[in-house]
């Protein structure tokens, strides 16, 4: 058992990548047979993923810094043992939802794949399980070039699958997201490489380590002053805030989603914009808890701002795919809200909304992609009606559109509502940390987006659903041996994400059991009330004034090992005990 | 009380319609067809015999009337404290349940018959039966709930049913518009009450009823003690907490308001109801008459602590109460679609709801509720019954002197109409007098406009039965008019009988003159007690500051009984002269108050005016935003591309590509350097 659970995280890494092989090198020319092989590809590593999850949960596998299924191999060092970048892999109760949602979506989306894509094929699978690979290495990595290498290798296949599959102008629009989203990672390696040096140079731990846990214990005790905080916190956010994709900087999505062939949207909507807010939660909050702090109005109003600004652009979108696009923008400023509250509540419900928008947009982008392959238009001007021609099909699109407006009973209410909570309490402190810095002006705000919302959700609905029946001329299109309405392999792909919906909505007490022991640990600890030790303990070591260093320093020799190997309580992290010790560093 | 009957019984209530609904759902499109209402016909009534055994459980169980069941864990704000899924099960729940499900069943009958066509099914028969049921089912979620999250998802669960219902025909654009409309101005309501949800958590930390209720009653009452006890809190906390509870109370009460205005259809959110009669007449008589319409009133008994609290918003409600209901009764007047006049009916009515909760009567309020669930879903189901036999069409000016053809939707709907008007003895008498009679005690100006909307009332009610039923037969060209089947006429006989009967629940026999033998303030006032002692509390307050108008309060006690039934009985009358007896004077009317009359028939301009004012300032601003979008971001970005652009054109004309120039700046390049080292040298 020891050997799957040290290497499991691994096999679910590279099974997508096994696959793409086995798609290239073992499946002959026939198309039917490379999609097969391609779905027994990403079917492999969603039992992997799930077989993870269960041990996970069952607290198999070591368990290092509060990561579990951890594992670490030698992947850089020197003779001195003074760089720690190794090919560390962990899950905690975070990631762990995203690595399912990962799972479960490539299965989907290539199923999805089956009627759409003929030409070229066996390339396509390649890069869509290529990209399974890159997603899921960023939610196992703990260690920050491993993180960075998969979070930029992601951008490979997407570059192609919109630049080869997309429509008619895919070529600017694979320019114009890879752009994009290089210009701010480049930005984010800056950071990444300013606050690896700085715990270099600060660090008592006088090693170059890339070590994610490393980094947050280092950033976590104080010793990186408030002003390179700030700097470190704009370089890491600038990869992150394009990648959500955060106002103003998202208008590479609209034409990235609209160009992307629907497989492509699915994956994107429903993972690749979680990369970005993954990276806030689990580098550039907790590490950083100053610069969080002090950018946090800053990003709540541009989260705000996306929002309402996302939802009045979708509103006036003819084309459903786009209405869509720019609906992502506004539930994922949603999700950043949620964690800038800095509260349980609101990290609670950002992780849920990551999940939940995830499932929601995705099977949304999938409806969509099932109409055009049939009217081959995505214009609603040329759509209407559908209820009648495709009742299976205004199911499932009501379905996930209510889930998109957050009714409750649904799996996007829990995230919403848990999101507000966060947002309009963040200054109280029932949930046992300290207070926040936002508070009711901004859940008000950002609560018309729960109005804006349903306007635009419903405006799609009424439009393409209801209505006299108006199709373009010569449609539906049956040729490519689809029925009117949706096929069995549609429903297929669509239901379990149905269920999903109305189960995590009913129950979503499983994910929130598991996430809030994590989020306490590993992204608001430097929060984390005391209730035996003084509040304004806590309160002056998150402040930076009081700084100290870390209970039992390692020796600059100690080598990566040993620093893994330290026992870790969730109390190490928290401020109260970092009081007391001198200051080794201040601005 | 025994517990874990009521368990069971509330969780038979919340899954058999639910069940019912999934089966109609899953099976009927492909195996029930036709059938498909039996399952729901079960599930619904299943619930409403349940819904009856827990009443009577309730009723039976004296002081101990309230139960608290907790089924599991829903969500966390963290800190340890969960949001449960838990019922909470009291007289007023027990009473709502009772309302909303036995009318749910009548109607569910009833659309046996009437969603078919020459004994066919309607297209989506299936469809049609499973959302009631699903309604049905949320509708029972947000009276059972027993946290503001659980009434939150039922509040949205039953506009979501009511959405999927308008919209039924959706092929019809104005269906398919009514729809989203509904939804919309729902959803601006909800935003409000979701924000009034979201500042109760900040202050109590908490959302379930229990907590809230005790800690808002005593913190207005300041008991720093118990208040410390119950949030587990220290004295000075709870001093404090006690000041911002006092302070908050009216702002929560305000914002809850919002959510009870969207969904009660009050002044100004109003304007979806009159819409949503595009939905086939069992919804309007079952969701947007009897029970969903009437949640907002539910939501404002059960927060009584909270909205009790504040006189000034008291005040407010009574206000809003008593302008929507002689507003929308001023509308009502002169409309011809049968189903709009009782639209607007409702809305005024739920505004005589709206003004008893604001005058701290909430026991009248709820009676109210009660009684015109009982006969404005009667009057929706006479008048589909109606439209069913004059193949769809409703509009009062294209047939009349139906009594003969629909002999029993004719004596049903008189009952109905009589009840509705307030006539002396009837349903509708008693609970409107109770409302009349506490907006005295408020202010004179409500109880005035009370009496004068019930005289409105009374007159457009029997202007439309006189118009459809009384003077020349006539109807609709190719139409074979013929009287409903016992599926339709036995619900509405039924609701017939609730309509004469219902408001004897709400009053108590004793010894006293002509009518006053029959006091208010009966048995269903006792039964509800613990719920509106809230408003109780203060409504003595309230009573002896009006001590000053002993000649109102004197009016009031005795002779408004008298009066309000002269005043029906003279609307009935008017509308008789003008309709039947002297059929020109309406158009003589028409015609010296033109402008009077086309603004009443244009609503007032309400509609247009949100057009011009929020719908299309709000959409412009989404283009203006797209428009951003595309021009001014992405035109920074390209202006940023421009720079690097620029920079390599001004240096590609140096790669010319030809030998010689690159050997001329090697050359001289290699010289320079020469140079340089010789000059350093």
């Amino acid at each position: 058992m020891d050997f799957v659970s040290n290497w499991i995280l691994t096999a679910i890494i590279f099974m997508p990548i096994v696959g793409a092989a086995y798609v290239w090198f073992g499946s002959g020319s026939r198309v039917s047979q490379v999609r097969s092989n391609a779905m027994i590809g990403s079917m492999l590593t969603l039992l992997l993923v799930i077989c993870a999850a269960g041990m996970h949960s069952q607290g198999q596998g070591e368990t290092v810094d509060g990561y579990g299924l951890y594992h670490t191999s030698g992947w850089m060092a020197d003779g001195d043992n003074r760089i720690d970048v190794n090919y560390t892999l962990g899950i905690d109760g975070v990631s762990v939802w995203l690595l399912l949602l990962t799972g479960l979506l490539c299965p989907l989306a290539i199923w999805a794949s089956f009627s759409s894509i003929t030409n070229r094929a066996k390339e396509y699978y390649c890069l869509l399980l290529l990209l399974e690979s890159g997603m899921l290495g960023v939610f196992c990595s703990l260690d920050l070039l491993l993180f960075y290498v998969f979070f930029e290798f992601t951008l490979i296949p997407l570059f192609f699958l919109i630049g080869t599959w997309g429509g008619q102008e895919r070529a600017r629009a694979a320019t114009k997201f890879f752009l994009f989203t290089v210009a701010g990672s480049v930005l984010t390696f800056a950071g990444v490489l300013y606050l690896a040096f700085h715990q270099y140079s600060y660090g008592d731990t006088g090693v170059f380590s890339l070590n994610i846990p490393t980094l947050v214990r280092y950033g976590q005790s104080g010793l990186i002053p408030a002003g390179v905080q700030w700097w470190i916190f704009l370089g890491l956010v600038a990869g992150f805030a394009v990648k959500v994709p955060l106002f103003p900087v998202h208008t590479w999505l609209p034409l990235a989603h609209t160009e992307a062939p629907t497989a492509g949207s699915v994956l994107l909507a429903g993972v690749l914009l979680k990369l970005g807010t993954y990276g806030f939660i689990r580098l550039a909050l907790p590490i950083l808890p100053e610069g969080a702090e002090a950018f946090a109005h800053f990003m709540a109003v541009m989260a705000i701002a996306g929002v309402i600004y996302g939802a009045l652009a979708a509103w006036v979108q003819e084309d459903v795919k786009k209405l869509v696009a720019y609906s992502s923008v506004s539930h994922m400023g949603f999700c950043v809200l949620g964690m800038f509250s800095l509260k349980m509540a609101g990290m609670t419900g950002s992780v849920m909304y990551m999940v939940n928008h995830g499932l929601s947009t995705a099977a949304l982008f999938l409806v969509v992609g099932m109409i055009y392959e049939r009217y081959h238009t995505r214009d609603m001007n040329k759509l209407g009606g559908l209820a009648r021609q495709m009742p299976v099909m205004a199911v499932f699109l009501i379905i996930f559109t209510l889930s998109s407006i957050g009714l409750p009973g649904l799996n996007g209410f829990i995230g919403e509502m848990l999101v507000l909570i966060g947002t309009a309490a963040s200054t109280e402190t029932h949930d046992g940390l300290i207070a926040g810095p936002l508070g009711m002006a901004y859940a008000v705000p950002a609560a018309t987006g729960i109005v804006l919302g349903a306007i635009y959700m419903l405006w799609m609905c009424r439009r393409i659903l209801f209505g006299p029946v108006l199709e373009p001329p010569g449609t539906p299109d049956t040729s490519a041996g689809l029925p009117p309405d949706l096929s069995g392999r549609e429903i297929g792909i669509l239901a379990p994400i149905a269920v999903l919906c109305l189960v995590i909505g009913i129950w979503p007490k499983p994910m929130i059991d598991s996430m809030q022991p994590a989020i306490e640990e590993h992204i608001l600890a430097s929060r984390v009330m005391e209730k035996d030790i003084n509040v304004a303990h806590a309160d002056k070591a998150m402040k930076g004034q009081s700084v100290a260093s870390n209970t039992a320093p390692a020796s600059p020799q100690a080598d990566s090992m040993e620093v893994e190997s330290k026992p870790t309580e969730a109390q190490r992290f928290t401020g109260s005990q970092l009081v007391g010790s001198e200051v080794r560093h201040g601005s | 009380m025994n517990e874990s009957l009521l368990t069971n019984l509330s969780i038979l209530i919340l899954l058999l319609p639910a069940a019912g609904a999934l089966c109609a759902g899953a099976l009927g499109p492909r195996h029930l067809k036709g059938n498909s209402h039996w399952p729901v016909v079960f599930g619904v009534g299943g619930a409403a015999i349940a819904s009856y055994i827990l009443l009577f459980q309730v009723a039976g169980a004296g002081e101990e009337s309230s139960v608290l069941i907790e089924l599991y864990q829903w969500f966390t704000a963290g800190g340890g404290s969960w949001f449960n899924v838990e019922l909470l099960i009291d007289p007023l729940t027990a009473v709502m349940l009772a309302v909303v499900t036995g009318i749910s069943t009548l109607v569910v009958i009833y659309s046996k018959e009437y969603m078919r066509h020459h004994d066919q099914p309607e297209r989506g028969y299936e469809r049609f039966f499973a959302f009631l049921g699903l309604f049905v089912f949320s509708m029972c979620i947000l009276v059972l709930g027993g946290n503001f999250l659980l009434l939150y998802l039922g509040w949205e669960a039953v506009g979501l049913c009511s959405y999927l219902l308008i919209g039924f025909y959706y092929q019809k654009p104005s269906a398919a518009a009514a729809a989203k409309k509904a939804f919309l101005v729902n959803r601006i309501g909800d935003f409000g009450f979701g924000l009034g949800i979201l500042l109760i958590y900040i202050t109590f930390g908490c959302l379930d009823y229990a907590t809230v209720f005790e800690a808002a009653r005593l913190g207005m009452d300041h008991n720093v003690e118990a208040l410390a006890t119950l949030m587990s809190i220290d004295a000075i906390q709870a001093s404090e907490l006690a000041m911002t509870i006092s302070s908050r109370l009216p702002i929560i009460a305000l914002l809850l308001l919002c959510g009870a205005v969207g969904k009660s259809a009050q002044l100004p959110l109003y304007v979806w109801l009159p819409d949503a009669m595009e939905g086939p007449s069992p919804v309007s008589a079952l969701i947007h008459a009897a029970t969903m319409v009437t949640a907002g009133i539910y939501m404002m008994v059960r927060c009584g602590v909270i909205f009790a609290s504040s006189d000034a918003v008291m005040m407010f409600i009574a206000i809003l109460g008593a302008a929507t209901a002689i507003f929308a009764a001023t509308i009502a007047l002169v409309q011809t679609d049968m189903k709009r006049i009782l639209a607007y009916s409702t809305i005024s009515q739920l505004g005589y709801m709206f003004l008893g909760v604001g005058c701290f009567a909430a026991g009248s309020a709820v009676f109210h509720l009660m009684t015109h669930a009982f006969f404005k879903a009667l009057l929706f189901l006479g008048a589909g019954s109606v439209m069913h036999a004059m193949g769809g069409i409703i509009d009062v000016r294209r047939f009349g002197g139906l009594k003969r053809i629909l002999p029993v939707t004719y004596l049903t709907m008189l009952i109905g109409s009589a009840a509705l008007a307030g006539f002396p003895l009837l349903a509708g008498f008693w609970s409107k007098d109770e409302i009349v009679h506490a907006a005295f005690n408020q202010h004179v100006l409500l109880g005035v406009v009370g009496l004068v909307t019930a005289v409105l009332t009374a007159f457009y009610t029997f202007r439309m039965m006189f118009l459809a039923f009384w003077g020349e037969e006539r109807v609709p060209e190719g139409v074979s008019a013929h009287e409903s089947g016992k599926w339709i006429l036995v619900p509405l006989g039924i609701l017939a009988i609730g309509a004469i009967f219902s408001g004897y629940f709400g009053v108590h026999v004793h010894g006293g003159g002509f009518l006053g033998f029959l006091e208010p303030h009966g048995a269903l006032h006792h039964f509800l007690e613990p719920v509106t002692a809230p408003f109780a509390a203060h409504a003595h307050e309230a009573h002896a500051a009006e001590i000053g108008h002993g000649f109102f309060a004197a009016i009031a006690h005795h002779w408004l009984m008298y009066l309000s039934a002269l005043l029906s009985i003279l609307g009935i009358l008017v509308a008789y002269v003008w309709y039947v007896q002297r059929p020109w004077l309406p158009q003589v009317v028409r015609a010296t108050f033109p402008k009077a009359h086309f603004v009443l028939l244009h609503k007032y301009f309400v509609d247009e005016f949100y057009d011009t004012v929020f719908v299309s300032p709000l959409r412009r601003l989404g283009r203006f935003c797209y428009q951003a979008d595309v021009f001014l971001i992405d035109g920074i970005v390209w202006f940023i591309t421009v720079i690097p652009r620029m920079f390599g054109q001004s240096w590609r004309t140096l790669q010319t590509g030809a030998l010689q120039g690159y050997g001329l700046g090697m050359a001289a390049g290699l010289a320079l350097i020469i140079v340089l080292v010789m000059m350093t040298t």
